[in-house]
């Protein structure tokens, strides 16, 4: 032996020695396909249902439509759906969800445009029900009656994608929140009231007058008031309604995108998880290994590191960049734009340092501390609260992109501090140029960096099935810091 | 073996040889114009060369081998006893790399002390240290050797853990005679390894015509008025 050490045994994987296999038992390549969306971050669907984050719950993709009266919202849901085949999509209606007209008003006073005309805690409570992928029954309303009735109900069954559709379905905040994505169907108001005037003729055989005395009491106020407002909430404007067919086959493949999603990306856009190859999940099956030898675990995670390190350097800006080359042709390529500094969460984050400078040679690198405050048991309250208790971090963050180094996260709380810290009024990094690398997180994880900093990208090259009754992620890798390093 | 320090002798001071190497790669390491790239990849080798020096120290046991030529035996030696890299952190850690690329599978913990500005005293944070690491063999690594307060207190942690002081082995590349004196009169059975003996410290107690801070060099992390200065 050359050099001192404390253990026997070399991996022999790395040495180019294979173990023979027998042939029956080898695997074809993975060809993840990759899908590239609007951000520059790229989507690679899951390839097998037990590698990661399949077994997490996650609800369904929920889309809101809204516009004008007439403005054809309804045929727009229905080439959505069309095109979407036979996913499990389920439609529902803001029109199923009227109070209904009190007895003593006059039906041809009342106001279907208004707020108040809909019972949005019904609407919300059928949405939570279904996001817990329960099976609801709805009552109808019944425009002849102009009550909901029991024996007219819809059935909703369990459904991977629901649009919400109504005049006024982005109006209930509680609603709006839940959408993951949010259309406007933007059509000329003259459209809008020439259909109107046609529906309501021919199908409820109504004069032309009483029609438009209605349009101008309720229908034009309430768009004005109520639903043009919501516009700015959207996040599409459907210009021409369902005649814009390139539009709506935009939307179509986005949401075909998500549904293939089955894990946390689907309601997480934030969240990057690495394209999965047998190369990777073979460094996941080495390292993870409890039997791994710290040789192993070292030179097998660092090769890890490095390919989610890679990837978050691919979320950087870049800008042309035009060079010559020896043989006097022109290349078009790019460059790096971007200021960049390490940060790592100790004492784990720091075993990604080395991969870090392998890629970048003289990156700034801080470290954090974080650990659990001083207050006494007695005066704390819910969590314990966590503190920064020591940092050294360059100056500058405000300027550069920051990559926060943290190899596993259990809840995420430790990751959290940190994220508060840097985008707090002293260290004023931008949300929106911290990116967290980490190697397995727990979908608790994903939930609370995902979701409370929602600028902040999240690379990780598996999502794992929970967390253990430690509170440890599972199945996990054990305890990094200590596995790595083999200390206590 | 040893060397003199200011008239004293210390048996257990190991400075490597100076070679034009060494003496070119520790003058790029105290040039203030030294850009960064080249500044963290001449630190990266003083530190694999400090390192490699250091474990020279440890104890050895014949070893026999059969050479390939003939079969012939020869006598040699192996690595007696099992080893542990500590640093101390900041700047410790970033000998590291070069004690992994040595011993790949080495255990490597972690002091965290570090100056409390107002007090002037270090003051100690966490250490991260093998169950075992009382049988082994420790090299404590801190590139900086100023007035020693941080290597003391890390040598508090060691012996409280039950290291056996005389199994410490203190990997630096820059130490002060204030530092050397205060360390190996507190702790004589230890081995300290470095690459340069310097004059002594400033008024800050910064150690003087030497590399500055070793941590904020290496990790980028220098307050903005000091970064990258120009020659004027």
């Amino acid at each position: 032996m050359v050099a001192p050490s404390d253990a026997d045994g070399d991996g022999d994987l790395r040495n180019g020695n294979f173990s023979s296999v027998d042939s029956a038992s080898l695997l074809q390549p993975l060809t993840p396909r990759h899908v590239f969306t609007s951000g520059c971050q790229h989507h690679t669907p899951p390839v097998s249902s037990s590698y990661s984050a399949q077994n997490a719950v996650v609800g369904p993709f929920i889309i809101g439509v809204t516009g004008a009266s007439a403005s054809g919202k309804t045929t727009v849901c229905e080439k959505i759906i069309d095109g979407l085949g036979d996913q499990r999509c389920v439609l529902v209606s803001l029109d199923w969800f009227y109070h209904g007209i009190p007895d003593e008003v006059d039906p041809r006073t009342y106001n279907f445009d208004h707020p108040n005309a809909f019972d949005f805690d019904a609407l919300y409570d059928t949405l939570r029900s279904m996001q817990h992928k329960k099976p609801v029954s709805v009552p109808m309303y019944d425009f002849t009656r102009h009550c909901r009735v029991e024996d007219n109900c819809a059935e909703l069954d369990v459904a991977d994608v629901i649009i919400v559709e109504g005049i006024l379905s982005f109006y209930d905040p509680r609603i709006r929140d839940m959408m993951h994505m949010k259309i406007f169907v933007d059509e000329d108001a003259d459209i809008c009231l020439s259909r109107r005037i046609i529906r309501d003729a021919q199908a409820r055989a109504r004069s032309i007058e009483s029609i438009l005395k209605q349009y101008t009491t309720f229908v034009k106020p309430a768009f004005e008031r109520f639903i043009l407002p919501t516009k700015r909430h959207s996040d599409i404007v459907l210009p021409r309604g369902a005649e814009n067919l390139v539009a709506i086959d935009l939307i179509i493949k986005h949401i075909a995108l998500k549904i293939e999603q089955t894990d946390l990306r689907k309601v997480y856009s934030n969240l990057i998880v690495m394209a999965d190859s047998y190369q990777c999940r073979g460094l996941h099956t080495i390292f993870r290994n409890a039997d791994a030898s710290r040789d192993d675990i070292v030179f097998y995670s660092n090769r890890l590191m490095r390919l989610v390190i890679e990837e978050g350097l691919g979320l950087l800006p870049f800008q042309r960049k035009s060079i010559t080359t020896p043989s006097g042709g022109r290349f078009h390529g790019v460059g790096f734009v971007a200021g960049l500094a390490g940060v790592s969460l100790m004492p784990s984050g720091e075993a990604m340092e080395n991969s870090l400078r392998a890629v970048c040679n003289t990156v700034r690198i801080g470290k954090m501390l974080i650990g659990r405050s001083n207050v006494e048991p007695h005066d704390r309250q819910g969590d314990e609260e966590l503190v920064v208790e020591y940092e050294y971090l360059p100056t500058g963050l405000e300027e550069r992109y920051v990559l926060l180094l943290a190899p596993v996260l259990n809840d995420g709380a430790k990751c959290e501090t940190a994220l508060k810290r840097l985008t707090g009024a002293e260290v004023r990094c931008r949300e929106d140029r911290i990116v967290v690398l980490s190697l397995i997180v727990a979908p608790e994880a994903v939930s609370r960096i995902c979701g409370r900093f929602a600028k902040v990208r999240l690379v990780v090259s598996a999502v794992d099935e929970g967390l253990d009754k430690e509170g440890n992620v599972f199945p996990g890798a054990g305890d990094f810091s200590r596995r790595y390093y083999g200390t206590e | 073996m040893g060397y003199q320090v200011n008239g004293v002798h210390w048996p257990q001071l190991h400075v490597h040889q100076q070679t034009a190497q060494l003496r070119c790669l520790m003058t790029a390491l105290c040039d203030k114009h030294c850009p960064p790239s080249d500044w963290v990849f001449t630190a990266d080798r003083v530190n694999r060369i400090m390192v490699e020096f250091a474990l020279n120290f440890l104890p050895v046991q014949p070893h026999h081998v059969i050479t390939p030529v003939d079969d012939e035996p020869l006598s040699g030696v192996k690595f007696a006893g099992r080893i542990v890299g500590v640093s101390i952190v900041r700047a410790g850690e970033a000998m590291e790399t070069a004690l992994r690329s040595c011993c790949r599978n080495v255990r490597l913990g972690k002091i965290l002390v570090q100056r409390d500005e107002r007090t002037a005293e270090p003051r100690y944070y966490m250490a991260k240290l093998p169950t075992d690491v009382a049988t082994r063999h420790v090299l404590l690594m801190d590139p900086m050797l100023a007035t020693g307060g941080s290597a003391l207190m890390a040598m508090g942690k060691l012996l409280e853990a039950g290291v056996k002081e005389s199994n410490i082995i203190f990997v630096n590349v820059v130490a002060s005679p204030e530092g050397i004196r205060n360390l190996l009169s507190k702790h004589p059975a230890i081995q300290v390894c470095t690459a340069s003996i310097a004059e002594g410290l400033n008024s800050q107690k910064y150690i003087r015509r030497s590399l500055g801070d070793f941590g904020d060099r290496y990790f980028g992390t220098l307050p903005a008025d000091q970064e990258n200065p120009k020659p004027s």
